[in-house]
């Protein structure tokens, strides 16, 4: 019964944090991207936030690194060190369902970021196996496809 | 006037053209919807249009191997691996293609058209000859029953479209509970039928079982204490031994085969870590609904209960069960979302119930001088209902912007009774709606309509139109390793967006290297065989192959020989060759190319 109690005390956390991915989610997607071009404080605010949370991350702290993830993308949606700070945290906490959020998330607001979705890939795969990690590495199939064409176009374009 | 001769049976003549119609009608459904995946893959040898259904017909492939490996039908190391909880249907058809020396696949057709014709059928049939109904409208209903899963929000359709389960074993749960509430067979031939029916449930689909066992149950409690009936009581007594020493049977199997696959062992024991406590107020609140309007029936009419209401009353409390089970369970196991594979059936019996209250409603006086009240309230339901989405159990134009999501089932049933209600009520009441419904042309012109937007809708939300069309690459390439490889070779097939539905271990007879389901079969993650296939593909794939080190492989030979590796498959073009070709250089020889797909050697 005491396990059991750990447990759902557990789940609970998991659920509060899931429900602040999805408030997130909720947030950047109210909030336009264009109503926040980034000026030099907001770079050097996200900076600062992402040196925070990783040291929360050091500290355990998960809680609160994710809200510092939440503090980096209501800033800038699709920045790269927010998800990998969400990410890391999810990670450690095992939390697949968020993880599979964060990744969906990150797609919808057209993050193409080959180094984030390899870590993403590994990170599912320790949290829930091939399944979850195949999406992760579909995408990178499609960004390196994405920049092969890319390639390709170039060449011709610079050859006579 | 001239007569049919004597030995004319005109009800036999409309059961053949009943079945002709039918038959027709499920396949124009298999060509429209199945001809959508064939046109997106360019050949209607690629149709399979989701995971669970590949799934199943993995495990028919492993079964028709030899040793037979449904356990996990993907790996090479798991050769030999049977399921612990059969997966019956997919075994026999497994065993039949190897009896028969056809692929597994060649029943897809076969499938796809006979088991929603099956389910049809019996339905049809349970109504006339066992329930009683007249002919055409038992034909007609169920059709209209059948064809409309294709309608409701949720996952519904799986029913009519999905191999193997749900829809294998519902026409053994309609037989096995239309005998129970109707008494006993007369012929041996039904004898044997309803024996079959019983022992097909249980190893089919337990989870249907499970409603023909409470139902069997809960009506022998009925006629024992209650009617005091001893020739029901008898008969149901030997339906419940029937039912006993086939759960028995099955449970014997499991418990013989409980080592065999680490899934079900795994998948147990985190669903009953995964620890849930909450109240589904849906379920608890249909049932009471359903309660009230029998208590609220028998006080007006002062009647009898029926053996309908008793069946909806037997039938609906698994709602409120099978939703709160993780009150008393802990975990919910799935029994919740699953509930689902009953809808077919639920709503038959509230279509059933709905024209037997509401004809009686209609002929007491009493009712009738509040009918408008009534009718007026539940067309406001309804209306509330149809303009919320929330609580709108139809689809929206056919194509959901959610993704593969199983509905409440309690809610769903909910929301559909007042539409039900309605239109029964519009058929018995208005004259003229009841004799347009009894036109055969109407009703020839709506079952047709409802084919058409149906399985076109379902293919429309399976397969976009806008959407770019995918031919499957490696049609050719499979046929030369079936010339070229030797029987249970692996073959990596590189393309991580060919990986999710892998049609290899289908048309071939050899072994993929990774795939997410026998990843899942095989433990997952927390296996350290299922961590080396992973890490060699990752790091293959991003090239970085070289510089990880795999537990046990340090030297490129070893990464490739650790895990039996005989083929790589990739399409061409392909962002990953140049970094495959690079990392294994002369571990690799090219050995098949043509203008879609390239085969390397590992030596």
């Amino acid at each position: 019964m005491e396990n059991h109690r750990k447990l759902w005390q557990r789940q609970n956390a998991m659920r509060a944090l899931s429900k602040r991915m999805i408030a997130l989610v909720i947030t950047m997607s109210l909030v336009a991207p264009q109503a926040f071009a980034l000026s030099p404080e907001n770079n050097g605010e996200i900076a600062n936030w992402y040196a925070l949370g990783n040291q929360y991350l050091r500290q355990k702290n998960y809680s609160e690194a994710i809200t510092a993830a939440d503090k980096i993308l209501v800033q800038e949606p699709s920045n790269v060190l927010g998800y990998e700070l969400l990410i890391k945290a999810f990670l450690e906490l095992h939390n697949l369902p968020a993880l599979v959020l964060a990744i969906r998330t990150a797609q919808q607001h057209g993050l193409r970021n080959l180094s984030l979705y390899k870590m993403l890939a590994r990170s599912l795969f320790t949290v829930g196996g091939f399944a979850p990690a195949l999406d992760a590495l579909v995408n990178i199939e499609e960004m390196m496809e994405e920049r092969s064409v890319g390639n390709t176009l170039a060449n011709k374009g610079n050859s006579p | 006037m001239i007569q049919p001769p004597p030995a004319f049976d005109a009800n036999r003549l409309s059961l053949w053209r009943f079945i002709a119609g039918a038959f027709i009608v499920f396949s124009l459904g298999y060509i429209l919807f199945f001809g959508t995946a064939a046109k997106a893959s360019g050949s209607w040898k690629y149709i399979i249009h989701q995971i669970d259904e590949y799934g199943y017909w993995a495990y028919s492939k492993g079964a028709s191997e030899t040793p037979n490996s449904e356990g996990n039908p993907f790996y090479y190391e798991a050769m030999g691996t049977r399921q612990t909880v059969p997966y019956t249907t997919a075994t026999l058809i497994g065993w039949a293609a190897k009896l028969l020396g056809v692929s597994v696949l060649f029943f897809f057709p076969v499938f796809h058209i006979g088991m929603p014709l099956l389910n049809w059928l019996v339905l049809f049939l349970c109504l006339y000859k066992i329930w009683g109904y007249p002919l055409r409208p038992s034909a007609v209903i169920s059709g209209i029953l059948l064809l409309s899963l294709l309608f409701l929000r949720g996952v519904t359709y799986d029913i009519v479209l999905r191999y193997s389960r749900p829809g294998d074993g519902i026409w053994a749960l309609i037989v096995w509970i239309s005998y129970a509430m109707n008494g006993k067979p007369k012929t041996s031939l039904t004898k044997a039928l309803l024996g079959f029916s019983v022992l097909a449930c249980i190893w089919i689909n337990p989870f249907l079982a499970v409603a023909g066992a409470a139902i069997t149950f809960f009506e022998f409690l009925w006629q024992a204490l209650v009617s005091r009936n001893r020739a029901r009581v008898y008969d149901l007594g030997i339906l419940l031994g029937i039912t006993v020493l086939s759960s028995l049977l099955y449970i014997g199997f499991i418990w013989m085969n409980m080592n065999q696959n680490i899934w079900a062992l795994t998948y147990v024991k985190n669903a009953m870590n995964n620890y849930m406590n909450y109240i589904e107020w849906p379920s608890l609140a249909l049932y009471a609904i359903i309660l009230i309007m029998a208590l609220v029936h028998q006080k007006f009419s002062k009647s009898q209960t029926t053996k309908l209401d008793r069946l909806v009353i037997f039938l609906f409390v698994l709602e409120p069960l099978f939703g709160n089970i993780q009150i008393l369970l802990s975990s919910n196991l799935q029994f919740g979302p699953k509930r689902y594979y009953f809808t077919l059936l639920e709503m038959a019996c509230l279509v059933a119930w709905f024209i037997e209250k509401i004809s009686s409603w209609l002929h007491s006086d009493k009712l009738r001088k509040k009918e408008f009240w009534i009718v007026g309230g539940v067309i406001l339901i309804e209306i509330w209902i149809l303009t919320n989405n929330w609580f709108n159990p139809f689809r929206y134009g056919f194509i959901e912007e959610r993704e593969y999501v199983m509905e409440n089932n309690s809610r769903l049933l909910l929301t559909l009774c007042p539409s039900i209600a309605l239109v029964v009520w519009a058929y018995l009441r208005i004259p003229l709606i009841g004799m347009i419904f009894r036109n055969r042309f109407f009703i020839i012109l709506t079952i047709l309509a409802m084919t058409l937007s149906g399985f076109g809708g379902i293919a429309r939300y399976f397969y976009p139109p806008g959407a770019a069309h995918h031919p499957f690459p490696f049609d050719q390439a499979y046929q030369w390793l079936n010339k070229n490889a030797s029987r249970n070779e692996v073959v990596l097939t590189v393309p991580p967006s060919e990986l999710r539905i892998d049609f290899l271990p289908l048309y071939t007879n050899l072994k993929t290297y990774i795939n997410p389901l026998g990843d899942t079969l095989s433990g997952g993650p927390k296996y350290p065989e299922n961590h080396l296939r992973f890490n060699f593909y990752y790091h293959l794939l991003i090239a970085s192959l070289d510089g990880y080190k795999l537990p046990g492989a340090t030297t490129l030979k070893e990464k490739l020989t650790c895990l039996k590796l005989d083929y790589i498959l990739i399409k061409i073009p392909s962002p990953f060759l140049s970094n495959i070709t690079r990392q294994l250089g002369d571990h690799i020889r090219e050995v098949y190319r043509d203008p879609h797909a390239l085969i390397f050697k590992v030596q």
